[in-house]
């Protein structure tokens, strides 16, 4: 990635942080990031929502790295998904911009959104696929790993950062969570 | 947003108020008159799977109807905003009494869980309305759903199944089931799967059987 288009999303991450998104234009970006406007079209041809796309994607790619870094040195593949839950939710809570955006800009971060949700499922199946490939299986299962994995992504992602009634930072109810409720095709 | 989650909630829980008409006359009347509110409704829903929800208009509703605008502003006051809720809670009704009617008639915790979740699935995965606002003006319902707001639902969601699960469940175990068939619901609505048809009753049975309740089950085979 290169340095102009980072310090775009960086300058633009900002603007959203003073004025929310709905105050995110290229200009005040420019004079935020101290580039010219038409170094930012030139990077971002799609203009203002481009810049915004690919800043939220950005943040995905970062929440995707902080979750691959939990879970690697993790062998058991069932402990390895607990960390992974209590990773994504802790990230996820911990992220003041995305909880301030949810709060009182929902409708204007929702394409962006709708844009990365499929990448972070595709993502996260992937992972959960190479995570459980040498899981132990109990003696009636009947689903193939990539089921597995499937149904796993499906609900870890209902999980994290909603409410509910499952406090997900509390290592016995994530355990707990994940045998019954993620894993159970297993 | 047109209904609050009070009203939608009193309506998921205690149904519509309906009126007791003893005199033919008046059965009849009401009779013509649900008529009347059947077509438009209909219409509505059919204006809305088509255009969307913003950019419906009473007057596509007198087209694909046929019911006059004097008479649709008659019978649902509030004018456009009126006749849209009145669409939306009619199908909250028609989902419900489904859903009911479905989780009556099983037998055992796999048959009910079964139900419940394949009409939910097929409910939400066939409604052309909903679809055409999911994809159009996702911005409209995704916040309804989205991370905290969740509570509110997967609540409505444990009140309307929780009961029938404690037949076979300790309440607690109940509720959790409840809350997580919410949740099984709208991640399948909104991201599809290969897995999983939300109009294959088959596939709804395996994935209740092989993830959803393989724990219960395992630990307890006389469900």
């Amino acid at each position: 990635m290169s340095e102009v288009a980072d310090r775009v999303m960086d300058a633009a991450y900002d603007e959203v942080a003073d004025r929310g998104l709905v105050g995110v234009t290229v200009e005040a970006v420019a004079a935020r990031a101290g580039i010219s406007r038409a170094t930012i079209y030139r990077h971002f041809p799609g203009g203002r929502d481009e810049i915004v796309d690919r800043t939220v994607g950005r943040e995905a790619e970062r929440f995707f790295a902080e979750l691959l870094g939990a879970t690697a040195g993790v062998s058991d593949p069932v402990a390895a998904v607990a960390v992974l839950v209590r990773s994504a939710d802790a990230q996820l809570r911990a992220h003041a911009m995305l909880q301030r955006l949810l709060r009182d800009e929902a409708e204007a971060l929702l394409p962006s959104l709708a844009t990365f949700r499929p990448m972070v499922e595709n993502g996260l199946t992937a992972h959960l696929r190479r995570v459980l490939a040498g899981a132990t299986r109990s003696p009636d299962a009947v689903a193939s790993i990539d089921e597995v994995a499937d149904y796993a992504s499906h609900m870890i992602l209902s999980y994290v950062g909603t409410g509910g009634s499952w406090n997900l930072q509390d290592p016995e109810a994530v355990a707990r969570l994940v045998d019954d409720r993620i894993l159970g095709g297993l | 947003m047109v209904v609050t989650s009070d009203e939608l909630r009193s309506r998921l829980i205690d149904g519509p108020s309906r009126g007791c008409s003893v005199d033919t006359d008046d059965r009849l009347a009401a009779d013509a008159a649900s008529g009347v509110a059947r077509a438009v409704i209909d219409a509505t829903l059919d204006s809305i799977a088509r255009f969307g929800l913003s950019k419906t208009t009473v007057d596509d509703i007198v087209r694909a109807s046929g019911v006059s605008r004097a008479t649709i502003y008659r019978t649902f006051p509030g004018g456009r905003d009126g006749v849209v809720t009145a669409a939306l809670l009619a199908e909250v009704d028609r989902f419900v009494d489904g859903l009911r009617a479905e989780m009556d008639v099983a037998a055992g915790l796999e048959a009910t869980v079964t139900a419940a979740l394949g009409h939910a699935l097929e409910f939400l995965a066939t409604h052309a309305a909903l679809r055409a606002v999911l994809e159009i003006e996702p911005g409209i319902v995704v916040p309804l759903f989205a991370f905290h707001r969740l509570d509110r639902v997967l609540d409505l969601g444990v009140e309307l199944l929780g009961p029938h699960l404690a037949a076979y469940l300790p309440a607690e175990d109940a509720a959790s089931l409840a809350e997580h068939l919410v949740r099984v619901c709208l991640t399948y609505a909104t991201a599809p799967s290969l897995y999983v048809d939300p109009t294959d009753r088959v596939s709804v049975r395996r994935l209740v059987r092989h993830h959803i309740l393989d724990p219960h089950l395992s630990a307890n085979p006389s469900l």
